[in-house]
């Protein structure tokens, strides 16, 4: 078996929809060191799914929000918490103290800038993503692979893909999906099975989960044959 | 059906009403819907943190196994943030304008006839069969899910159209894990947000419910799969009841 959970440390990018859950429960689980990172306030269109904020908490940061229910949960837990917006300047060094990087952001160029940046450090990346009644996760490991830009080489242009602000989202779909996560990270940390080359997507209308094996693809240009990355991009854009 | 949100509604629920099939009518239909939890370990506690932030009007939440009865309670209450009155506060600091009642285990029977779907989010065999006989006895959907330890199975039961759990399960064992702490306390958190999903498509008619199908999850590989189950003809519960 592998290590304690109790000297074990993620990091949450974002605390949102995945990071309210994932949060939570790598809080509950006992994992000892926990990292926030949200640079946005908690707003009243957040609250239909964002369960670790409350009424009240509108307007404050939500690391801080989500950092006082999280005590509550686990007072020995380390929290670290950075009302930041993770850029290029900033996320190697943010990045680097921890065990696993849990992406629960909403943005494509947050991903992109994550998957590069666990590559660049070599850690594992859990990656959940959800879409109106639709959500999937799997853990990736950017280099040996498979990683995100194996499954997608690029982003999608800007302004192609609906957001969850213009598309909508069913409250607890993003829920199951940052529970699963926080699971996959802990089974990580504790030498267990996890969703390493495989991915599972969930269709919350039809109640099917359905999972696709993920390969380590030769041309990707951070796990494949050919020259790889040296480093992160200029500029991952903004969506 | 003529359908008015205030603006601070339109606001919080606005991810709803973007989605196709759901709309102010949807998020309407939740307003004027009840759900009562009964149990609020990890999993029931998460069932209800979700139905409420999603809007449902009316939630009841109701413990039925003491601290007494139980085979296992969770490691410590700094970590439960699941005991009746902590939940009912939380959830009501989440959306103050869910009507959240605390139900009286003494009338099991009277309560669940008052609300629209039951949730069962229970750690004992013994109660789920309790609950499946009563919403049988009753006509009231039942979303179900049970967590032994790593594992977890959800059905949802629609009286006389569907099989009932004692037709899904014939041999429901007992607990013998914790449901609260550690790692298995996001298996029960899975459980009870996919009961909460489960509900809300019932209340709104969207999509289609988990009956006449088991899920089951497997917590320590992440691993799902989904079993076709039967109404048993001789089942007991469930053999009476006729379709509408």
């Amino acid at each position: 078996m592998g290590r304690s959970l109790e000297r074990a440390s993620a990091v949450v990018v974002g605390v949102g929809g995945l990071g309210s859950a994932s949060s939570y429960y790598l809080a509950l689980a006992g994992v000892g060191r926990l990292g926030l990172i949200d640079a946005d306030v908690v707003d009243v269109s957040n609250l239909q799914r964002q369960v670790i904020h409350s009424t009240p908490d509108i307007g404050r940061p939500k690391v801080q929000s989500a950092a006082d229910k999280l005590k509550m949960v686990n007072p020995n837990l380390r929290l670290d918490l950075y009302e930041t917006r993770l850029d290029v300047s900033n996320a190697l060094s943010i990045l680097r103290p921890y065990d696993v990087i849990v992406d629960a952001s909403d943005n494509f160029a947050t991903r992109y800038l994550l998957n590069d940046a666990c590559y660049l450090l070599g850690k594992p990346l859990s990656y959940g993503a959800v879409f109106r009644f639709e959500g999937q996760t799997s853990l990736f490991f950017p280099g040996p692979g498979p990683c995100l830009r194996c499954l997608f080489p690029q982003a999608p242009a800007p302004g192609s893909v609906p957001t969850c602000r213009e598309a909508g989202v069913l409250g607890p779909v993003p829920g199951l999906i940052g529970c699963l996560q926080a699971l996959d990270v802990c089974r990580f940390l504790t030498g267990r099975d996890t969703l390493r080359g495989r991915i599972l997507l969930y269709d919350a209308r039809l109640a099917t989960w359905d999972e696709v094996g993920l390969q380590r693809d030769p041309r990707c240009p951070v796990c494949g044959d050919g020259p790889r990355l040296s480093g992160l991009q200029r500029d991952y854009g903004t969506f | 059906m003529e359908v008015e949100l205030d603006s601070g509604e339109l606001k919080r629920y606005n991810r709803h009403l973007l989605l196709p099939g759901f709309g102010a009518e949807g998020q309407f239909r939740l307003f004027r819907s009840s759900v009562l939890v009964v149990g609020l370990g990890q999993q029931g506690s998460a069932a209800a943190f979700y139905l409420a932030a999603a809007g449902v009007g009316r939630l009841a939440l109701m413990e039925v196994e003491d601290k007494d009865e139980d085979v296992v309670r969770f490691p410590s209450c700094r970590r439960d943030l699941a005991l009746v009155g902590t939940v009912r506060d939380r959830l009501r600091a989440l959306n103050p304008s869910v009507k959240l009642e605390v139900g009286q285990a003494g009338d099991m029977d009277g309560w669940i006839s008052k609300y629209d779907v039951i949730a069962s989010c229970v750690r004992s065999g013994r109660w789920r069969q309790e609950l499946n006989r009563s919403c049988i006895s009753h006509r009231k959907p039942l979303v179900m899910a049970a967590v032994w330890g790593w594992e977890g199975q959800a059905l949802t039961v629609l009286p006389g159209r569907g099989p009932c759990w004692n037709c899904a399960v014939r041999y429901d064992r007992e607990e013998t894990l914790a449901n609260a702490g550690g790692m298995m306390g996001a298996v029960a958190g899975a459980m009870g947000i996919l009961q909460a999903t489960e509900i809300v498509k019932i209340l709104l008619g969207l999509g289609k419910p988990l009956t006449g199908r088991s899920v089951f999850f497997d917590g320590l590989t992440g691993r799902f799969h989904q079993a076709v189950c039967e109404r048993d003809p001789e089942c007991p519960v469930c053999s009476g009841e006729e379709g509408e």
